[in-house]
């Protein structure tokens, strides 16, 4: 099936400084698509460029496999949900939804009562945007966006304005409310347990490269470079070889199975509720830290151990 | 706290208005002065058509310069504001003007425009024209130099609406599928409002009581309500007459702003 959205060599080069670098990627149709990075990695700018906000220096952006780099932001038919929500002050509730909406038809009319339903705004229609709360702004940021009927919905750090204790549960129902609306969403997010928990894609970008793209299992279980693997999560580094801290156990006699493991020296036992983190020192002085479950937490500081894992956990890098 | 202001607002606003006032109902002596009865003649004058027509045209004049200074200062102010960095000198370059005097630059405004002025000079010049064009002495005259010296007071403020304005609003409008002119009128226009109002307040009003302007530019041709106070206290000497033409002047803004203020209008303040 054709992508939605393509991009082909892009790359946006300021003075002194290129943010995207020869990106090239394809989100299908009805995806979630996340674009996961550090801040300054060019996920922003790659955001702002298909959005039409900025232009690319070189390579071509495609929409529904038409080139679209020269349509200005009103002509293309995707809409962004800014991570201030950058809703109008002077509008209402309402008034903000049906911003994009070009004439005011029945139509119209029932699709704003329905995202208006879609999104738990009623009884807030006439209110100013500043007479409602955080949660309640987002949700009309993206009933507007979504008011337009976009090809692709692009969301830049939709959550980072929310409360922590919210976040969780909104990341939840952006899923849900993406499934339900059945549009195309490409998400920036600089947060990789959102991005693994919403995504149906991941790319992960790194100094305006995109390093890699997946599913989210693909990515933190078959990380293509060492960057992608530790930014999706701890990675304990032995002989060369990368494994995840839950992948890593932990015995007292050597193992006897085929498998990858090198003798330590318990360093930390750490309790931490729902598991155990056992820091243990190899002889090459590396502090390396095994997950286990609470029944593997009766090693002590000093306690000479073997670290052991599946062969198949071990993370191997392309470059 | 407010005992000083009070007492300063007291000496320098409410003793001269209340002198003001009480000359307003006083009778014009034999010699120019001030004498008894007290009488509201000096009102009931005010309604010749003479004089109303004067009023009328100072509105006319006042309301014409304010629509001009928001057409020319809008573009301008949205222009500094966008400016990035060299801003801030753009915009001491339009309050430059105000390191001369008034009376100066509208004197340089006569060279420029009379018959023998820099600007009919060249039309001639060029073969442009054969007689001079009458530039000077007329309403137009009047109008070119109240815009002149009133546009900073329309770019400062909406200046300062417009750089506050958030760079992601005209973002978003656009990106909901507004053209530019359509993001112009249902996103920046609004939210300029306060700028728009306040600029168009402190252009109006002082334009409205100019008197320095019609006198030079105008020839005496085109009188407004500020010549005519002018005249009064001066040539006509009829100070009573002149009292009354400057309270019901200060009255009739003053009640306009209230009108503005009771529709709702603080909010765009």
């Amino acid at each position: 099936m054709e992508p939605v959205l393509e991009l082909r060599q892009v790359s946006k080069r300021y003075p002194g400084h290129e943010a995207v670098r020869e990106l090239s990627l394809q989100v299908p149709r009805g995806a979630l698509f996340s674009l996961l990075g550090p801040s300054g990695c060019g996920k922003t700018t790659t955001l702002r460029l298909v959005a039409g906000f900025e232009q690319p220096t070189t390579g071509d952006i495609y929409l529904n496999g038409v080139r679209i780099n020269s349509l200005k932001p009103y002509e293309r038919n995707v809409s962004t949900v800014f991570q201030n929500y950058a809703l109008f002050p002077h509008l209402t509730v309402r008034g903000n939804i049906e911003f994009g909406l070009r004439r005011r038809t029945a139509e119209a009319e029932r699709r704003v009562r329905e995202l208006i339903e879609l999104m738990h705004l009623e009884g807030k229609e006439d209110r100013r945007i500043s007479e409602i709360s955080g949660g309640e702004r987002q949700r009309v940021a993206l009933a507007r966006s979504l008011a337009v009927a976009p090809e692709v919905l692009l969301l830049d750090e939709p959550l980072s304005a929310l409360d922590p204790k919210l976040r969780k549960q909104v990341r939840a129902e952006l899923r849900s409310l993406q499934r339900r609306v059945g549009v195309t969403f490409v998400l920036v997010t600089h947060d990789q347990e959102e991005a693994l928990s919403i995504s149906d894609l991941i790319g992960v970008m790194n100094q305006g490269r995109l390093e890699q793209v997946g599913e989210p299992r693909e990515v933190y279980q078959r990380p293509r470079t060492r960057f992608v693997a530790s930014f999706l999560g701890a990675v304990n580094w032995v002989d060369g070889v990368g494994v995840r801290p839950e992948a890593t156990r932990i015995s007292s006699t050597p193992p006897t199975a085929d498998v990858g493991s090198i003798p330590a020296t318990v360093r930390e036992t750490i309790f931490l509720g729902n598991c155990i983190h056992v820091e243990a020192e190899l002889e090459d002085g590396e502090v390396v830290v095994a997950e286990v479950g609470w029944q593997d937490g009766r090693f002590a500081r000093g306690d000479r151990v073997y670290l052991w894992w599946d062969r198949a956990d071990e993370l191997r890098f392309t470059e | 706290m407010l005992a000083p202001a009070a007492v300063w607002m007291a000496v320098f606003v409410a003793a001269p208005l209340g002198v003001v006032a009480a000359y307003s109902f006083l009778t014009r002596g034999p010699y120019g002065g001030l004498s008894e009865p007290w009488t509201l003649e000096n009102y009931v004058r005010l309604a010749d058509p003479l004089y109303l027509r004067i009023v009328a045209r100072s509105f006319r004049i006042a309301a014409v310069t304010t629509a001009l200074c928001l057409l020319l200062g809008f573009p301008l102010a949205l222009f500094l504001a966008r400016s990035g960095r060299r801003k801030h000198l753009l915009l001491a370059l339009v309050i430059l003007p105000f390191w001369t005097s008034y009376l100066v630059r509208t004197y340089a405004w006569m060279f420029l425009l009379r018959d023998t002025g820099l600007v009919n000079t060249l039309l001639v010049e060029a073969g442009l024209i054969e007689q001079p064009l009458p530039l000077l002495y007329n309403e137009g005259a009047v109008i070119l130099g109240l815009v002149y010296g009133h546009l900073p007071f329309m770019v400062l403020p909406l200046f300062a609406a417009l750089e506050r304005l958030d760079r992601s609003l005209i973002e978003a409008a656009a990106d909901l599928g507004a053209r530019p002119l359509q993001t112009l009128f249902r996103v920046v226009l609004p939210l300029a409002r306060p700028g728009l109002v306040a600029g168009a307040l402190l252009v109006f009003i002082p334009c409205l009581g100019a008197y320095l302007t019609p006198d030079l530019l105008g020839g005496g041709k085109t009188v407004m309500v500020g010549n005519l106070i002018q005249n009064q206290f001066t040539a006509a000497r009829d100070w009573p007459f002149g009292a009354a033409v400057s309270l019901a002047l200060m009255a009739l803004v003053m009640l306009g702003l209230a009108v503005f203020l009771r529709r709702g209008g603080e909010r765009f303040l």
